[in-house]
C-alpha cells in the first residue's frame, strides 16, 4: 500500500540521559500534539493525522500547510503547539484539543491559533523516504518547507546534547529529543535511535477512578486514581490530588462522569477506606512525579495535563 | 421565574376562570451595550432634529405615518386613545378546534397560563377535556396594547397560549421565485430517499442541540474577561525562532 493513502503511526523515542555524540543531532522537544500532516500542494488539499491515527483535520482549519510547502506532495512528521510567549502552553492546546463544533472551532482558532512544529519528512512528490538517513531528510525538510506563521521548522543541533539539555532547561523547555543521523523513519516503532531526554519524570497514566472532595471541591472530585500497565496487567500507581485549576476539575469531572462504572478496574486493590468513583480506564493523563517508589508507586505527583492523543494501552510503567 | 404580564380571566361561556400569564421563552441571546472606541463609555441616544437643529425632548414628539416620501399623517396620542380596544383583561375562548389545524407558522409567541385563586378547578377541567377530546380553545386576547389571535393548549401539568400572526403577516410561498419545477421524480428515486430516511429517523430531543456561535463568543469574552490578551500569533513564533537562535547560540559560545 502506498504511504500517502495509509494512516501513519509516527515514531516514538525512548528515555535517555544527556549524552554527547558527534553521530547524534539534537533538537527542542515540543509540548503539543503528535501530527502527520498530508499535504497535496496543488489540490491544496491537507490531512492530519494524531498518533491513534485519529483525522484531526478538521480540529485545526487554521494550519494550511499546503501554503508553505514547495513541492506537489509531502507528507510531514511534528507537533501541533499552541504558543504563549514563544513556548508551548498545554492549557492552551487542551482548548483546542476538547472543541468538537465547527462555530467554535473556527473562533477559538482564531483566539489560539496553532503552530505546526515540523522535524521531519517521510514522503516527496512520490518518494517514499523511510529509509533515507535522517539527516538527510532534515537537509530536504529545509528545502521544502518554508517558515510561516502555520508552520515553523525544529531547530537541530550537533554533537553536544549535554549543553544543549542544560540550555534548554534553563529556557523552560520540557526536554530535549536526540536522534540518530543515520537513522531510517522506523513507522510505529518505539526506537532507540531517537530518545527523548527529560528535565523532569512524566508519565502518562489512566484515570481509574475518583475520590469525593470537600469543601471547595465537594462538587467534583479530591483527588483521581492512577493506573498503569505493567506486564500487560492494569495496576495501581497512586493518587494525584493537585496540578490543575476549576475549571480543568470541572471539566474532567464532567468527562469522567459519563464513564463511571461499579466495577474496580484492578485485579489488586489496596482498600484504604476511601471511597471511590471508579470509571471505565479509558482516560489517559500526564503526571508530573519526584520518583517512582519501590512498591513502584508515584511519589509526590502533581496532574500536567490530560493526554487526549494517547489510549490507556500506551500507558506502561517505564522505569 | 419571571413576572406575569398579564392578569385576567380565561372567558368561556359563562364560566371565568381567573389566571395569570408568563412569557415562556426568555432569550438567552448575548446582548452588547454600544461603547466610545476611544473611551469604552457607554454612548448616550439622543433624538435631534435637523430642522430646528436641536435635541428633541420625548414629550416634544409625535408619530408620523409616512403617506408619501417625506409626507406625514400626524398622530397623537389621544388619536391612540381612540381606537384602544376594551381592555378589560379578558381570554374570550370562541370555538375549539384540532390542533394540526394550525400550522406551526401561524405560531408567534408562547405563554404559561396558571390558574389564580378560586380558579383552580375549573383550570383544571378545561385542561383535561381539551386533552381528552384532542383539541385546543382559540380566542382573543389583548397583549400590550394588540389584539391577537390565540390558541390555548394543556402543556404538561398545565396549559400553554400561543399567540397567533394575522394572515396578512404571513408572506405567500407564491411569492417568491423558484417553484416552477418541470422535472419529475422517479418511483426508484422516491424509493431510495424513503430509504435514506426510514435510516436517519429518530426522536428529536431540542436539549441536544446549542447555539453554538454564543458559547463561542461567550468562551472569547470569558478569557479577555481574565484579562488574557490575545496575541498575534507572528509575535509568537518570532519569540519561538528567537528562543531556537538562543539555543543555537549557547551552544557555539561554549564550543570555543
Amino acid at each position: 500500500m502506498k504511504l500517502w493513502d495509509t494512516c501513519i503511526r509516527p515514531m516514538l523515542a525512548k528515555k535517555a540521559k544527556p549524552f554527547d555524540s558527534d553521530a547524534w543531532i539534537f533538537e527542542p522537544k515540543w509540548d503539543g500534539t503528535r501530527c502527520i500532516a498530508f499535504i497535496d500542494c496543488e489540490k491544496k488539499y491537507i490531512r492530519l493525522q494524531n498518533r491513534r491515527l485519529l483525522d484531526i483535520t478538521n480540529r485545526y482549519p487554521e494550519l494550511k500547510l499546503f501554503e508553505d510547502c514547495d513541492c506537489k506532495k509531502a507528507i510531514l512528521d511534528g507537533e501541533i503547539v499552541v504558543l504563549k510567549h514563544g513556548r508551548p502552553d498545554f492549557y492552551r492546546l487542551q482548548e483546542r484539543e476538547h472543541q468538537e463544533d465547527i462555530g467554535r472551532i473556527k473562533l477559538i482558532s482564531r483566539v489560539m491559533p496553532a503552530v505546526y512544529m515540523v522535524f521531519d519528512i517521510l514522503f516527496f512528490n512520490g518518494k517514499e523516504l523511510l529509509h533515507v538517513p535522517l539527516i538527510e531528510r532534515k537537509d530536504l525538510l529545509d528545502r521544502v518547507v518554508s517558515d510561516s506563521k502555520r508552520m515553523v521548522k525544529t531547530m537541530f543541533i550537533d554533537t553536544y546534547g549535554k549543553r544543549f539539555f542544560e540550555s534548554a532547561r534553563k529556557k523552560g523547555l520540557e526536554g530535549i529529543m536526540a536522534k540518530y543521523k543515520a537513522s531510517s523513519y522506523e513507522i510505529g516503532k518505539r526506537s532507540s535511535n531517537w530518545l527523548k531526554i527529560k528535565a523532569s519524570n512524566t508519565m502518562d497514566c489512566i484515570i481509574c477512578g475518583y475520590t469525593l472532595g470537600h469543601g471547595k471541591r465537594s462538587r467534583y472530585f479530591g483527588s483521581l486514581v492512577l493506573g498503569c500497565y505493567k506486564d500487560g496487567k492494569l495496576v495501581h500507581i497512586g493518587d494525584v490530588g493537585t496540578g490543575w485549576d476549576e475549571d480543568t476539575m470541572k471539566y474532567i469531572h464532567e468527562r469522567l462522569k459519563r464513564i463511571e462504572t461499579k466495577q474496580c478496574p484492578f485485579k489488586e486493590f489496596e482498600d484504604t477506606g476511601k471511597r471511590i468513583c471508579w470509571v471505565k480506564p479509558s482516560m489517559v493523563c500526564e503526571v508530573e512525579f519526584l520518583e517512582l517508589t519501590s512498591q513502584l508507586k508515584l511519589r509526590a505527583p502533581s496532574f500536567k495535563r490530560l493526554r487526549e492523543d494517547k489510549i490507556g494501552r500506551e500507558c506502561i510503567i517505564e522505569y | 421565574m419571571s413576572h406575569a404580564i398579564w392578569e385576567g380571566y380565561i372567558s368561556i361561556g359563562l364560566v371565568n376562570i381567573p389566571v395569570k400569564i408568563y412569557s415562556a421563552i426568555s432569550s438567552s441571546a448575548l446582548s452588547f451595550r454600544l461603547l466610545c472606541k476611544k473611551c469604552h463609555t457607554p454612548l448616550k441616544y439622543e433624538r435631534y432634529c435637523p430642522k430646528c437643529k436641536k435635541h428633541v425632548r420625548w414629550d416634544e414628539t409625535v408619530k408620523g405615518y409616512e403617506l408619501t416620501k417625506g409626507e406625514f399623517v400626524v398622530l397623537e396620542d389621544k388619536d391612540f386613545e381612540h381606537v384602544k380596544l376594551e381592555s378589560k383583561k379578558k381570554l374570550e375562548i370562541e370555538f375549539f378546534t384540532h390542533e394540526y389545524d394550525i400550522d406551526p407558522l401561524y405560531m408567534n409567541k408562547s405563554y404559561y397560563v396558571l390558574p389564580e385563586r378560586g380558579g383552580e378547578k375549573a383550570y383544571l377541567l378545561l385542561k383535561e377535556i381539551l386533552q381528552i377530546t384532542s383539541k385546543v380553545a382559540v380566542g382573543r386576547v389583548i397583549i400590550k396594547n394588540r389584539e391577537r389571535v390565540a390558541m390555548l393548549r394543556p402543556f404538561k401539568q398545565g396549559m400553554l397560549l400561543t399567540t397567533l400572526h394575522y394572515i396578512e403577516d404571513i408572506l405567500p410561498i407564491e411569492s417568491f421565485p423558484g417553484l416552477n419545477i418541470s422535472e419529475r421524480v422517479s418511483r426508484e428515486e422516491l424509493e431510495l430517499a424513503k430509504e435514506l430516511v426510514r435510516r436517519y429517523t429518530k426522536p428529536f430531543h431540542l436539549e441536544k442541540f446549542r447555539d453554538r456561535y454564543k458559547e463561542a463568543l461567550m468562551e472569547i469574552i470569558k478569557k479577555k474577561a481574565r484579562g488574557e490578551k490575545i496575541r498575534p500569533v507572528e509575535l509568537e513564533i518570532k519569540e519561538t525562532k528567537d528562543l531556537m537562535k538562543a539555543l543555537k547560540a549557547s551552544i557555539q559560545i561554549k564550543k570555543k
